[in-house]
């Protein structure tokens, strides 16, 4: 899985740029070279593609459960021949 | 209300996409997990900012949004999950550098402002006497974590 970044409003933080063994711990700065002025490290705008949630369960509603969630949201029946929710 | 039938449910089905945001103040990933798995509603919950889609009639939306809290608690943490063990390609620096960085573990350090935001999209069919609904599997993430110095 890759992120991808794009952002560049971050705070100046140094990057070691060590890409084999690096943390987000060594980027702290810690060399000096930082410029530590807003008090804050920033990663942004990080993307994902997210992993395939496990479950994939599907929400199964019963004619019952529809009646009721659509009398909950105060949608009524439109009382026409054909029926219909809409 | 009068049962409903195929033909009435065929008018209720499609797919539409949500759009959501979560922000947050200090907290973590692991906490934000646990936290997505169990009390967030995501109907109403100031910090959850969800956005329907264009078009969508009342009660396609009454529906989508049952199925879409319904789910969420367990498919939340996962997107967090997806997070904590990834690794990240992050920007860092004034300069803009990249660099890759291989199985960063962001997940236990406090995050001073998070904010996780992305698209999710809910399916609605007739079968059977009723319908069913689930969420996309494939969803698209984005998040802006800013850490204390």
């Amino acid at each position: 899985m890759a992120y991808d970044e794009s952002d560049q409003s971050d705070d100046g933080s140094e990057q070691d740029g060590d890409s084999s063994s690096a943390s987000y711990a060594d980027q702290d700065g810690g060399d000096g070279q930082g410029d530590g002025s807003t008090g804050a490290e920033s990663v942004s705008n990080a993307e994902a593609q997210a992993e395939p949630p496990s479950n994939g369960d599907e929400v199964t509603l019963s004619d019952d459960d529809i009646a009721g969630i659509l009398r909950d949201a105060g949608v009524e029946d439109d009382g026409g021949d054909q029926g219909g929710y809409v | 209300m009068q049962p409903g039938n195929q033909s009435q449910y065929s008018r209720l089905q499609g797919t539409w996409s949500f759009s959501f945001t979560y922000t947050a103040s200090g907290i973590h990933l692991y906490e934000l997990q646990t936290r997505w798995g169990a009390t967030v509603d995501v109907l109403s919950d100031p910090q959850f900012q969800w956005t329907p889609p264009v078009g969508l009639n009342p009660a396609q939306y009454a529906l989508s949004a049952h199925v879409f809290s319904l789910q969420w608690p367990s498919y939340g943490p996962i997107i967090v999950q997806s997070f904590i063990d990834a690794q990240w390609q992050a920007t860092v620096g004034r300069g803009g550098q990249t660099s890759v960085i291989a199985g960063v573990q962001l997940a236990p350090r406090v995050c001073q402002t998070l904010m996780i935001g992305g698209q999710v999209s809910v399916d609605l069919f007739p079968s059977g006497g009723g319908m069913i609904g689930k969420i996309d599997r494939q969803g698209i993430f984005s998040a802006s974590l800013i850490f204390p110095f």
